[in-house]
């Protein structure tokens, strides 16, 4: 049954000319699944994702797995759209196609003769699905940006820190992890929509507006009664304690939560029942709560003596929800990811063998698992438009020498 | 093909029944807005979500939980006593004309109650079930207690975030249930879509930890080609630049900068606009890597950074952005909840919208469709009240009498 798990969206094709992380993350779930994705590149417009680090097995644009990590199982032509002929080729791969998706700058497409508009006169039913920083529309849709920066205009900057400090937001190009599985769902729904209407449409997604999703209440909050919900660094209104606390060794936490009083008492077992924590104003949570920076500096004393990962299953085995601050070194060898199989040694021909994530979730048991690593810049080209699109040799090679392919 | 002519919720024809906790519950919110039916299944007492603060005007009150209102936006609401035979009965028969059950129970509880999905699957030979842990089924974990916060340790995220002379830090909003959400709605839906095509459900096993590791970047697979770890940066990007700044004090706020080695041009002609006195030549910085070998020496980058420091204190930050902006630099706001809602650029693309809320008498102002798309509109509406919808579901949906109602209601079962 795993061949099915690879064929579930089989029939799929779409046409990908985005870059970067959203947009090809949000299409990653896709192509694992069997849908036929092409990403369409050129050597004067390439992924930064591809001259990113790491580097293996040499330096260049396929030797890195960053790029890789979204672009598993989907096809790769080079075609410079620059080039008048290029954009005739575009259109003849879209007219194939069920679904285009794109985050250039709002307005790059139009200038090239692929606007929505352009794309459905071939292809009535086509889904187009443009995920721009700030949408298509708008006094802020010219932005430029990248995850790491735009996080802070979606909010997730401000709520990320300690509240006596500046905010730091997340090491990551956060709002890239976030809108893109967002908009894999809503493409999904549009290609649910087609199949039982018939119709295609254009969606604006704007990585921005899909980010304030990940904002829990925060919104509401300002909008409902006018208070600013800030950040709190790891503390919870209902748990205490609820941090991150130091471990042995050089950099190296583990994070303890203590929501109810049956935790609080597997957390004082753990403990070893030291006077402090028998007093009376840790019996209750508003005591707990009340003294919680003494608690917390209780807590780090007994952890820092002590190993990461042996205070996890020692608090585990307690009750009481606790685990490692896990590093990339940890992660490699979790006994749990190493248990489900997550990392997939995918073979790609410039990098070799890589342990690359895989999705998830099983369904049915199975593992979803990509049959290809990431295509090599143009990789795919003849496949494309030599099989798929019919161009004779001698047409390739014209068009080859016009530099259209570049 | 039903030759629809008016634009339609994709998602009209699903039904689904939330079983979530706090995680998945925005894998069910993103559902219901794509136009499916989810209807939330509630204990008798009322879901423990809707005692989660912050409250409607601070008052602590089931229907006034702002973090139900988020979630639950434009759901149903049944009360049912699982723990009942007669509560077990009536959802077999909800399971057998519903097309997804998502669940996020404590492992082993569905299955306590003879609701594994072998169970429900003899009720709708076509189910699918989307089961949210935070390890996912079996292995050493698989009875750990878990927490966002520690599903957030657990799956990477956190090691990266933070100030480096404090512990690492979490998003205070909940990202691993949050990611749970929006990767557990994809899971969903690519199953979904190969239950049309052949009729074949399935349960879908969801790992949290895993899903922490898509929001990684390179930052494992640095380490995995032989690479160093990377660690928090403050208010910098996680990632081997040596500590360069991001996060910049503005007169009334944040700012985020990501200073480019192509972008010094432009920021020499800016810093001079404003006749800013920096002692050195910005624009010999164009092009040379920001850190590392060929770099400007340590002492430039120091002396550059003060000047950025204090330009930007002094300004404010809508001013900044925009006019960076306009000067091709990587420039945003750092954002507060306040900020966002008088958001012009948000305000003109119509983001927030308004319902009524008959809770607190009022129409309140909500987040809207994270997508814009004249053919599938996104279901925005407010949260139920508890067992709203028994009747109509009771009643409409599954026919049972008034009577049956009262007494199902009368032994506890709903």
């Amino acid at each position: 049954m795993v061949a099915s798990l690879g064929s579930m969206l089989k029939g799929v094709r779409i046409a990908d000319f985005s870059w970067v992380i959203a947009a090809p993350l949000a299409t990653q779930y896709l192509a694992i699944h069997g849908a036929e994705v092409i990403r369409i590149e050129s050597t004067y417009r390439l992924d930064t994702l591809r001259n990113n680090l790491p580097m293996v097995n040499g330096v260049g644009p396929n030797n890195c797995p960053y790029f890789g990590s979204y672009n598993m199982n989907k096809l790769g032509v080079r075609l410079n759209l620059r080039k008048l002929e290029g954009v005739k080729l575009a259109k003849s791969l879209i007219a194939t196609c069920d679904v285009v998706v794109e985050n250039f700058t709002p307005g790059t497409l139009a200038r090239l003769g692929l606007s929505f508009d352009e794309l459905r006169a071939i292809r009535p039913d086509l889904v187009m699905l443009s995920m721009a920083l700030g949408g298509q529309t708008g006094p802020e849709s010219s932005f430029k940006g990248f995850g790491t920066v735009i996080q802070g205009a979606a909010g997730i900057t401000h709520l990320t820190g300690w509240p006596d400090r500046d905010p730091v937001g997340t090491g990551v190009a956060y709002t890239d992890f976030f809108a893109g599985p967002l908009a894999a769902s809503v493409l999904l729904a549009a290609l649910i929509l087609r199949r039982d209407s018939g119709r295609g449409q254009y969606i604006d997604l704007s990585q921005q507006e899909a980010s304030l999703y990940a904002l829990d209440a925060a919104l509401l909050e300002q909008a409902v009664n006018g208070a600013a919900a800030t950040r709190q660094g790891n503390r919870h209104p209902a748990a205490a304690p609820h941090g991150v606390y130091p471990c042995l060794g050089e950099d190296r936490w583990i994070a303890i939560a203590v929501f109810t009083d049956a935790q609080w008492r597997g957390l004082r077992e753990a403990l070893g029942s030291p006077a402090w924590s028998l007093e009376s104003r840790f019996s209750t949570f508003l005591g707990r709560k009340k003294d919680e920076d003494e608690l917390d500096r209780r807590v780090s004393g007994w952890t820092s003596e002590r190993d990461g990962r042996e205070t996890m299953r020692l608090l585990q085995r307690h009750g009481v929800a606790a685990g490692i601050v896990a590093d990339a070194g940890d992660l490699e060898t979790d006994p749990e990811l190493a248990f489900r199989q997550h990392f997939i040694a995918l073979r790609h021909p410039s990098i070799g063998t890589f342990p690359m994530d895989s999705l998830p979730y099983r369904i049915d048991a199975q593992q979803p698992i990509p049959s290809r690593a990431a295509p090599c810049l143009g990789q795919d080209n003849a496949a494309v438009f030599a099989e798929l699109l019919g161009l004779d040799a001698e047409e390739y090679e014209r068009l080859e020498r016009q530099g259209v392919f570049e | 093909m039903t030759g629809l002519d008016s634009p339609a919720p994709a998602l009209r024809s699903l039904r689904v029944l939330d079983l979530t906790a706090e995680a998945g519950s925005l894998a069910t919110r993103l559902l219901g807005g794509l136009g499916a039916e989810v209807i939330r299944i509630e204990p008798l007492g009322g879901h423990t979500d809707r005692r989660r603060p912050p409250f409607a005007d601070d008052i602590p009150d089931p229907e006034r939980s702002l973090v139900w209102y988020q979630f639950n936006a434009g759901k149903k609401s049944i009360t049912l006593n699982l723990e009942s035979e007669d509560g077990r009965s009536v959802f077999r028969r909800l399971v057998a004309v519903s097309d997804v059950v998502v669940e996020s129970l404590p492992g082993g509880y569905l299955q306590g109650l003879g609701l594994d999905y072998g169970a429900l699957a003899c009720e709708r030979p076509n189910l699918v079930q989307l089961s949210i842990s935070p390890f996912g089924e079996g292995g050493p974990y698989a009875g750990y207690a878990a927490c966002d916060l520690t599903e957030m340790a657990m799956g990477g995220l956190m090691y990266l975030c933070g100030d480096p002379d404090r512990a690492p830090v979490r998003v205070t909003a909940e990202q691993a249930y949050a990611q749970a959400g929006i990767q557990g709605a994809v899971a969903a839906l690519i199953a979904i879509w190969r239950r049309d095509e052949t009729g074949l459900g399935g349960q879908i096993d969801f790992s949290i930890q895993e899903a922490m590791l898509w929001t990684l970047g390179n930052n494992r697979l640095t380490h995995s080609a032989g690479g160093p770890i990377t660690r928090r940066a403050g208010g910098g990007r996680a990632d081997l630049s040596g500590g360069n700044r991001i996060i910049y004090r503005a007169a009334d706020g944040h700012i985020g900068f990501l200073r480019r080695s192509d972008g010094h041009i432009a920021l020499h002609h800016w810093l001079d606009d404003e006749g800013v006195e920096t002692g050195m030549i910005v624009a010999d910085l164009q092009g040379k890597p920001l850190y590392g070998p060929g770099s400007a020496s340590p002492e430039l980058r120091a002396r550059l950074e003060e000047v950025l420091r204090r330009f930007f204190e002094a300004r404010p930050k809508r001013q900044l952005v925009r006019e960076g902006q306009r000067r091709n630099l990587i420039m945003a706001e750092v954002a507060s909840p306040a900020d966002l809602l008088a958001s012009e650029h948000l305000h003109e693309r119509d983001f927030f919208q308004t319902v009524h809320e008959p809770a607190l008498g009022r129409d309140i102002t909500v987040p809207g469709s994270p997508y814009h798309s004249a053919d599938m509109p996104w279901t925005t509406g407010r949260a139920p009240r508890v067992g709203e919808h028994n009747l109509e579901m009771y009643e409409g949906l599954l026919g049972f009498s008034r009577s049956d109602v009262i007494t199902l209601r009368a032994v506890g079962a709903v």
